[in-house]
């Protein structure tokens, strides 16, 4: 087993980011590691399984550090929103996988420019929302929710990625208090990750290799965050996370629109 | 659908309260760091020997 110091810093520093914003943690390490020289094969597994086991530490220490309540019997709100956000998503990785078995081909520039966009415009929309209405949230709307988790969930099936921002800020905007939007989304996520690695599983054992040394230094960095970052998310005021997340999706938005473009 | 404006209640009780209220951690807390912290070993472990 080999740790990479410099892998573990990273994990520590996006992980601890995709805590505290709800996104960042794929969209921002996997252009890094490619530029490692580390392959598809040697990056994305690796991510998918340090996602879905950080994940869940993570949203264990946001519930413990009263960031959100969960509960499982009976299903709380807070759960059963969670819930429906990780099924848009596991749909997602289902529809592109039948996308690529069928061999569809999208335009893959222009899905990530539209992303892209859709990402600095969600980002942007949401500081000006802080500028523009200075009062609290409104009553959360369900079917906004509902309607952002398939946009997300659209995105990344189709191959543009973005899940995380577009469902942090979707929620958002539907009258979720911040704090409690991103741990949400970390633990949708880490559920959409789970069924990710099993498809890995399904691939390899169509023959395909997949190399794990990413893994203990990914892991190493992304637990440390996922036990400090909630309770940063605790100690610093709902305001705070309130600019904080537009201004990271935004930055997200224009790292993607770079990434396509250059 | 259950009530959807429970969910961040707690989160926002505890905004309104001081920060020294904030950055205190219970007791059981500090248990359920260190079980994490067991669970960590354990994976390391695990990847050293699978690998």
């Amino acid at each position: 087993m080999e740790l990479f110091v410099i892998i573990i810093l990273l994990a520590f520093i996006f992980e601890s980011m995709d805590s505290m914003a709800g996104m960042g943690f794929g969209t921002a390490l996997t252009p890094i590691l490619f530029l490692f020289g580390f392959s598809s094969l040697q990056i994305v597994p690796t991510i998918l399984i340090s996602e879905a086991i950080t994940g869940l530490i993570d949203s264990f220490f946001d519930h413990e550090f009263k960031n959100i309540e969960y509960s499982f019997h009976p299903l709380n709100a807070a759960t059963k929103v969670s819930l429906i956000m990780a099924i848009f998503g596991c749909a997602a990785i289902f529809s592109s996988i039948i996308i690529g078995y069928l061999a569809i081909r999208f335009p893959d520039t222009l899905i990530e420019i539209y992303v892209a966009i859709l990402v600095i415009f969600m980002g942007f929309s949401g500081f000006l929302r802080i500028i523009v209405n200075k009062k609290e949230s409104s009553k959360p709307r369900i079917g906004l929710i509902i309607g952002f988790s398939a946009l997300a969930g659209f995105n990344k099936g189709i191959g543009g990625g973005g899940y995380g921002p577009v469902i942090t800020m979707g929620q958002i905007f539907s009258g979720i208090y911040e704090k409690s939007a991103t741990a949400m989304v970390s633990f949708a996520e880490s559920l959409v990750s789970i069924v990710g690695i099993f498809t890995f599983f399904l691939i390899s054992y169509a023959g395909v290799t997949i190399d794990l040394v990413l893994l203990p230094s990914l892991f190493t960095g992304g637990f440390f965050a996922s036990i400090i970052a909630p309770y940063i998310v605790r100690i610093f005021p709902n305001k705070v996370w309130k600019l904080f997340i537009p201004v990271y999706a935004f930055t997200i938005g224009l790292l993607l629109l770079f990434k396509v473009l250059f | 659908m259950t009530n959807l404006s429970s969910i961040g209640r707690k989160a926002k009780e505890l905004d309104e309260m001081h920060i020294s209220e904030r950055v205190r951690i219970e007791r059981s807390s500090l248990k359920k760091v260190l079980v994490a912290l067991f669970f960590y070993g354990f994976m390391m472990l695990f990847f050293s020997v699978f690998i």
